[in-house]
């Protein structure tokens, strides 16, 4: 009876050999069982998709504020008695305003001219045809100026004396603001709750493999596997769910803003601006695909610890 | 290499499967463990393979104190060790080379290294034109020889059978009795648990028996 087995690996080499073998098996166990391994991904990549999309449509709110916060204008109504020398300097005295990048008249002949052509608007003009309107000053902020700063400058603009009445309209930013806001807070409180369910899901989908590996798990043991060997293929398992979880998070989330886009041209336009909603960039893809295989990764490393160690 | 000292193993208040049981086991020695059914020999070879823990009582078995053995130290403790069993616990989606060869790459060798190692070892069971076989494609004894080939393949220093004659016509079991002495005379430490006397006896090795749990004979052949 020859008995050869001499010179053990050393312990790096036992490692990644069992992390190769564990690699190959971590997708072979899903294979075994297709159709509750594709129910399990459709359940995390739903979970993935929730909080992506309310975190797609945040992001998206986010850049449309900002965008709108630097494009948004003043406009100072001039007193009727106010002469083309008057204007002049106060357009002069404005530019000077370190908040205020331009300046730029709009003749109350324009202004008819655009209430005229606006179809809820022109039957009004046409009874106050011969209301004498002011001249108007649009005034276009710097980039940098915020709101508060603006606020500030049409409170001290209001006082001027050739000025009849300053239009900041900043409730429509507030509103923006707050609905932005609001899907900030949704969509932590969706990442907590989604987040919740991807592990107990998991955990009891891991749970469920490892009691269908009962034996051979058990066996393994006997045979001096540490828990971590043993362990390894259900990980890897848990990494591969993440990933294709996260890939079809993405599908579902191209999907939905390609199904979104006319209704969301359509609600943009009538604020006047042109506005496209983008799923993110490729790194940022990568970084989410990234995250969703380490949720599952530990969802599983939790998962399988606790049913291993029972065995 | 084996030393039990007053051990005792009770499943709760009433049920006391071992009652002060001390032998010692030299390296090398090959010994039978006999007694009746519930006579305590399967909780001896649970308490060695740490399967079971002990309640009472201090052992020592290939210089690691069993009762103190951490969770860390148990499956290196355990690659010392080759456990045959008497429902020889074979995986049955495997073929019997990857049955065999299993214990190996849990040691960290490559499948392939695992695999010619199994290959030798069947073939000196005498298995060497089933390696292709699944488990249910075998006679009991061929299982029987599966699960020993899978036991000495990664060189134990101790070997443990439970039962190992058990389903076996005395013909198979003479032959498998054959194979532990050819084990044993490599310097590999064997113990068996079985309740066959007649092959205990042509065998002329020590034989300890138990009784309802208590050690009442420790026969050493002259």
């Amino acid at each position: 009876m020859n008995q050869t087995v001499d010179n053990q690996p050393n312990p790096l080499k036992r490692w990644y050999r069992g992390h190769g073998r564990a690699f190959l098996g971590g997708w072979r166990m899903p294979l075994q069982t297709p159709y509750s391994s594709l129910f399990t991904v459709i359940t995390l990549a739903i979970c993935f998709y929730l909080p992506l999309l309310m975190w797609t449509l945040w992001q998206n709110f986010d850049g449309v504020q900002q965008q709108w916060q630097n494009q948004g204008s003043v406009a100072v109504f001039l007193k009727p008695n106010v002469g083309e020398q008057q204007r002049q300097n106060l357009q002069q005295e404005l530019l000077q305003k370190n908040l205020i990048a331009a300046v730029t008249l709009v003749a109350k002949q324009t202004i008819k001219a655009d209430l005229s052509d606006d179809p809820q608007l022109n039957q009004v003009i046409a009874v106050i045809d011969d209301y004498d309107l002011p001249d108007q000053l649009m005034l276009k902020p710097h980039e940098a100026a915020t709101v508060e700063q603006l606020k500030t400058l049409a409170k001290q603009l209001q006082l001027h004396p050739d000025i009849d009445y300053v239009s900041f309209d900043a409730d429509w930013y507030r509103q923006l603001q707050a609905v932005t806001q609001a899907l900030y807070y949704l969509t932590q409180g969706s990442i907590v709750i989604f987040l919740t369910i991807v592990l107990v899901f998991l955990s009891h989908s891991i749970g469920n493999e490892i009691a269908a590996h009962k034996a051979e798990i058990g066996l393994k043991k006997l045979l001096g596997a540490s828990p971590g060997q043993i362990r390894r293929r259900f990980l890897y398992s848990g990494f591969y769910y993440g990933v294709l979880a996260g890939l079809l998070a993405w599908l579902l989330l191209v999907i939905t803003l390609w199904w979104m886009k006319k209704p969301l041209m359509a609600l943009t336009e009538s604020f006047g601006r042109a506005f496209s909603i983008h799923a993110g960039s490729l790194s940022q893809w990568f970084l989410f695909i990234t995250l969703c295989a380490l949720i599952t990764w530990l969802g599983a490393r939790i998962s399988s610890s606790g049913h291993i160690h029972k065995l | 290499m084996i030393s039990f000292n007053r051990v005792s193993k009770s499943y709760g208040k009433h049920n006391k499967a071992l009652a002060d049981v001390s032998f010692d086991v030299e390296a090398g020695e090959m010994l039978f463990l006999t007694g009746h059914s519930g006579a305590g020999k399967t909780s001896i070879l649970k308490l060695i393979m740490r399967i079971e823990t002990i309640s009472y009582g201090q052992a020592e078995v290939n210089g690691h104190n069993i009762r103190h053995l951490s969770d860390n130290q148990l499956p290196q403790y355990r690659r010392d060790l080759g456990m045959i069993f008497q429902d020889h616990r074979l995986l049955e989606n495997r073929t019997i080379l990857d049955n065999v060869a299993m214990s190996m790459w849990l040691r960290g060798f490559t499948m392939k290294e695992s695999r010619k190692q199994a290959r030798v070892i069947l073939g000196q069971v005498g298995l060497a034109e089933k390696t292709r076989f699944y488990p249910s494609q075998l006679s009991s004894g061929q299982q029987q020889r599966v699960g020993i080939a899978r036991a000495i393949i990664s060189k134990p220093a101790i070997l443990l059978a439970d039962e190992p004659t058990g389903n076996l016509d005395p013909d198979l079991s003479l032959e498998l009795m054959d194979l532990f002495m050819r084990i044993n005379k490599n310097g590999t430490t064997v113990v068996i648990a079985s309740h066959d006397l007649i092959l205990i006896k042509r065998l002329r090795k020590r034989v300890l028996v138990l009784d309802s749990g208590r050690l009442i004979d420790d026969y050493r052949p002259s």
